[in-house]
């Protein structure tokens, strides 16, 4: 929307974020692309200097519209505003990202429901391969910005390796990972991410969209991922949310009502430093300086999350890294057996619960 | 705690001092001062991470009981006070009984007490109740408990009551203040809380007021106004809003230039001497009519409404969709340095929080500013070229 709710750009740099995500879905239609034209682009607009990156306008269609409809030259949508007929194709999603300006931006792909099955899925799969070609016929900016392909196939071993097999011969910066993110089992979750960090080049950026919670930014860091983007953080902390290591605080809940302790003691940002637990309770979804506040302290608990594991795998200690922070949610030691199974897949054994179910 | 005077004249503007605050040694607060609002302990839309961008001095705040009565248990808890509970303890605080940016019901007060409306609905308070949030908030300054529920067209019998009730409050509440240990001083301090835009709050100057609260700037920001009004006399004659004007400022016609208010005026009695703790002056009544409605974009009078416009932008207006240039290009405050109107207009239309945000940096900024320039001019015998240079028409002219 041009702005990571109600955070400052000045706050964020504070905060250490290096890039935002926009949706030009939103974008394209309030203020629209001409007025960021006018603008000189989004940076501008916002007035944030550091990166951007914008999806293709596809998701939210799809997932917001009653209407979609979707043929081989675009996705047919009503325009919520005055009713009318709108089709977003992928050379229009890449011009109206053209004109936003993010410094990374996305094809215009296929989307289907994780929990689709039969021909629909193959169908979207190999759509998604003909629309990145035509984003890339499309695409005016190649010096300045980076376009990335999304990995589709749903939850078939072979139609995401197929995927692949097709996106790797166009030359592309990165790529992204798609349609994984929606009602699937964890299970098939991380078998898919799996299956398609493996098959991707090593020397290109790995992103997976709208990933996630702490535990699962985690596991898919074990499994060769590099990106993530997720409303979370931001999204939890409007219904009074905070994020700590061992889980998340409802603020709202009673029991806060005296206790005078920052959200978390260990965290330096500028919400722990002077708030408490007992003041926050008192302002949570009825004040708006509140969800500023948690906005700040979620994006650090993310942010900083993301530096550990960054210094853990410089160090050569991603492994124990990953023990701890499970140990630390999960504290009677019972994971979820798709975490273990995740992370075992790369070779990191959790310490079990109980000692004689060592494998 | 000292209130020092600087001039003697009964119903004069004056400058004022308040220093050797007990809590916060080495604090000065010059008079007329504005007490930035704080309803629920926060500035509305400001993180302390953000106000100190804003400002870094130790502004006074001023937070009203009616909404923090909700916290009373916990600040009791706590032990240390409403400043320190809301993440401000380095400030200056003052309570009063009600919330200025919000029109007070009539005639719920009783005979032993007076109703105020928190979350959860109305409370009725009596001097002891009152006293015992007090107590648990330790305010370096407060309102004595009173009836201040008159207004212009109250029955003498009710104002006589009033006034009755306001002294019976009064010596209750001084009753308990002496019993807790703090001792203060005789001088009297006069503080008008509402929604007095900047015309009125300079003709309550001149009557000698010293303290107002930010309320004002708080309803202006809920309507997604930007405040441009000249706050300072510029002596060149040319307006420092001239050149905003030629971006498309607020066509104005036809507009009276009498001050009104876009809240109720809580009008009250005047209390004796007393330590400590504030007076409301009476609103003296002028030529000049308060007019009451309520704020919070809800104005009634259209009147009030087209006299605000001449102090500030409607950023909600179409015409700034594709305006890149700062809300005042004189103004030095974070939003206008790095941000513009369409930005802002695009953020209100959205409804993003960013908004309301950047818009109370802002003006907040140019009201303390506003503040700064009536010391100045109270100094330098300015008064009267302040007054005009505000009441400024600023469309091309």
């Amino acid at each position: 929307m041009g702005t990571l709710k109600g955070l400052l750009p000045d706050q964020l740099e504070a905060l250490g974020c290096q890039i935002m995500l926009g949706n030009t879905y939103h974008l394209g239609t309030r203020p629209g692309p001409s007025v960021i034209m006018k603008a000189g682009g989004l940076h501008k607009f916002m007035n944030w200097n550091r990166a951007l990156l914008t999806d293709s306008g596809g998701f939210q269609m799809v997932s917001l519209l009653k209407l979609a409809e979707i043929t081989e030259e675009g996705v047919k949508f009503q325009s919520p505003y005055n009713g009318s007929e709108v089709m977003l194709t992928p050379e229009r999603s890449i011009e109206i990202q053209n004109s936003i300006g993010a410094d990374i931006i996305m094809q215009l792909d296929d989307v289907v429901r994780t929990t689709t099955t039969g021909p629909r899925v193959e169908e979207a799969m190999l759509r998604t391969t003909r629309w990145l070609d035509r984003c890339l016929g499309a695409h005016q900016n190649a010096a300045t910005q980076s376009i990335f392909p999304i990995v589709q196939g749903g939850l078939s071993k072979a139609l995401r390796t197929e995927s692949v097999k097709q996106l790797i011969q166009r030359d592309v910066p990165g790529f992204a990972i798609g349609g994984l993110s929606g009602g699937e089992s964890k299970n098939d979750f991380w078998k898919m991410v799996h299956l398609t960090t493996d098959l991707l080049p090593e020397d290109k950026p790995r992103y997976l969209m709208g990933v996630g919670f702490a535990v699962d930014l985690v596991v898919c860091c074990a499994l060769g991922v590099d990106m993530f983007d997720c409303v979370f953080p931001t999204r939890t902390a409007r219904f009074g949310c905070a994020l700590t290591c061992s889980g998340q605080l409802n603020l709202k809940q009673k029991k806060y009502a005296k206790d005078f302790q920052p959200i978390d003691e260990g965290c330096d940002c500028s919400t722990c430093e002077r708030y408490t637990r007992a003041y926050l309770h008192t302002i949570v979804t009825v004040e708006p300086v509140a969800c500023h506040l948690l906005s700040v302290h979620n994006i650090a608990y993310q942010l900083r999350l993301m530096l550990s594991i960054r210094e853990s795998i410089e160090q050569q200690r991603f492994p124990e890294f990953v023990c701890k922070f499970m140990a630390n949610i999960y504290t009677n030691k019972e994971y979820p057996q798709w975490i273990v199974d995740a992370l075992a897949a790369v070779n990191i054994h959790l310490d079990p619960a109980d000692p004689t179910a060592e494998n | 705690m000292k209130f020092i005077l600087s001039s003697v004249a009964s119903c004069s503007n004056r400058i004022g001092y308040i220093k050797d605050i007990e809590r916060l040694p080495g604090l000065m607060l010059e008079t007329p001062m504005l007490l930035l609002y704080a309803k629920g302990g926060s500035i509305p839309h400001l993180t302390y991470e953000v106000l100190q961008m804003v400002t870094k001095d130790k502004q006074p705040l001023h937070i009203p009981i009616s909404t923090v009565a909700h916290c009373h248990e916990a600040v009791t808890a706590f032990r240390k006070g409403i400043a320190d509970f809301t993440g401000l303890k380095e400030y200056f605080t003052f309570c009063s009984i009600h919330d200025p940016a919000v029109a007070t019901p009539y005639g719920f007060n009783d005979k032993n007490t007076i109703s105020i409306w928190p979350r959860n609905g109305r409370k009725q308070l009596d001097p002891d109740k009152y006293m015992d949030m007090i107590e648990a908030f330790q305010p370096d300054m407060y309102q004595a408990l009173c009836d201040g529920d008159t207004d212009l067209k109250s029955s003498k019998k009710r104002i006589h009551k009033s006034i009755d009730k306001s002294l019976m409050f009064f010596e209750k509440c001084l009753e308990r203040h002496e019993k807790s240990e703090k001792h203060l001083p005789n001088e009297k301090f006069r503080i008008l809380h509402g929604c007095w835009n900047p015309g009125t709050v300079l003709s309550m100057v001149e009557l000698g007021i010293d303290a107002f609260d930010s309320s004002y700037p708080y309803t202006v920001t809920e309507r997604g106004g930007a405040l441009i009004f000249q706050n300072c006399i510029n002596n060149l004659n040319i307006p420092s809003s001239a050149t905003d004007a030629l971006n498309a400022a607020e066509p104005v016609t036809d507009i009276e230039l009498k001050p009104e208010t876009s809240i109720s005026a809580q009008s009250s009695s005047e209390p004796p001497e007393k330590k400590k703790i504030s007076t409301q002056e009476a609103s003296h009544a002028e030529e000049d009519k308060y007019v009451v409605s309520k704020t919070q974009g809800h104005t009634t009078e259209s009147q009030s409404s087209r006299l605000n416009k001449i102090y500030e932008l409607s950023l909600l207006d179409e015409k700034y969709a594709e305006d890149f240039t700062p809300l005042s290009r004189s103004c030095s405050c974070l939003t206008c340095q790095k941000h513009t109107r369409a930005y802002i207009h695009h953020l209100l239309q959205t409804h993003e929080l960013l908004g309301p945000v950047l818009l109370t940096i802002h003006n907040l900024h140019h009201y303390m500013e506003f503040f700064k320039s009536i010391r100045e001019a109270i100094k330098s015998n300015s008064l009267e070229s302040l007054k005009r240079c505000v009441n400024e028409r600023n469309d091309v002219s």
